[in-house]
């Protein structure tokens, strides 16, 4: 639910004037509620950033959602695609299947 | 262990009941999975026009940024997030230098174990910290925020939570919000 609770936030944050961007780890999900526009990221739930002690990786995602999220340029729906793909296991995969948690 | 058995069995019973989702329908497969486990009637929100596009009045360099995160975290001594049916839609305040070993994670949504041994993996406030230190942004916001992401009750979390969460924001004079879920 937290894909949803994120676009929900953003959504009161912004009808409140205050500038702000969700990223997005199920966009099937937080396009539902209609936020400006949101990231996503194609990582496994609970590795959002980047895996346990990926230093590197947890700023890049960082500092891109950042760099992004404050440029007005969308897509008709409001998803914007950082390009992050997980291929170091099938961990988002068997998340989307509802097979880990 | 129980997610996944439960995760198995709710494949299972839409295979055989020829209802199976299509493949790579997450929101309908999460739907089910919460209607069956915790809300019988529970649906995702829906608003039907986009929320205005509100963008930070000055170039990210100069921008104090904060974290809102819905990984379930707060700090040592704070009330923890209540996994009741309705879930929680209250949220805690995260004090931008705190360490990492004051800092706690409940969540019923996703395994917990990861984030416990690093807590950037969902919530880099410390990467955030050294951003602002190499001046790539304007700084950190002194406080960030986090929900637990399992909130039943909407109404709750965007007439109550989200309204106190604004003045906070705006008492720090925070330029732009990442919303980070887990």
């Amino acid at each position: 639910m937290c894909n949803q609770s994120v676009g929900l936030i953003q959504r009161g944050l912004e009808e409140r004037g205050l500038a702000s961007v969700a990223i997005s780890l199920a966009p099937e999900i937080t396009r539902k509620s209609r936020p400006s526009r949101f990231l996503f990221v194609a990582h496994p739930f609970g590795l959002t950033f980047g895996d346990v002690h990926d230093d590197a990786l947890q700023k890049e995602v960082l500092l891109r959602s950042l760099e992004r999220g404050i440029l007005s340029d969308q897509t008709g729906d409001g998803l914007i695609d950082l390009g992050y793909r997980w291929d170091k296991d099938d961990l988002r995969e068997m998340q989307l299947r509802k097979l880990a948690k | 262990m129980l997610h996944q058995v439960l995760g198995w069995v709710h494949q299972l019973r839409h295979r055989i009941a020829g209802t199976a989702p299509p493949e790579g329908d997450f929101a309908a497969l999460e739907r089910d999975f919460i209607r069956k486990t915790v809300c019988p009637g529970f649906e995702w929100v829906e608003r039907a026009s986009p929320s205005p596009l509100i963008l930070p009045e000055k170039p990210l360099e100069d921008c104090r940024v904060a974290l809102v995160s819905t990984a379930g975290i707060y700090l040592k001594g704070q009330r923890p997030f209540s996994f009741g049916l309705q879930g929680d839609a209250s949220f805690r305040v995260v004090p931008a230098d705190v360490e990492a070993s004051e800092l706690r994670v409940r969540h019923p949504g996703y395994d917990v174990s990861r984030a416990r041994k690093n807590l950037n993996c969902v919530f880099p406030w410390q990467h955030l910290s050294a951003l602002g230190r190499e001046r790539r942004i304007g700084g950190s916001a002194r406080r960030h925020y986090s929900f637990m992401g399992f909130a039943l009750n909407t109404d709750e979390l965007e007439q109550e939570s989200i309204a106190e969460l604004a003045q906070l924001l705006v008492a720090d004079q925070v330029d732009f919000t990442l919303l980070c879920p887990a």
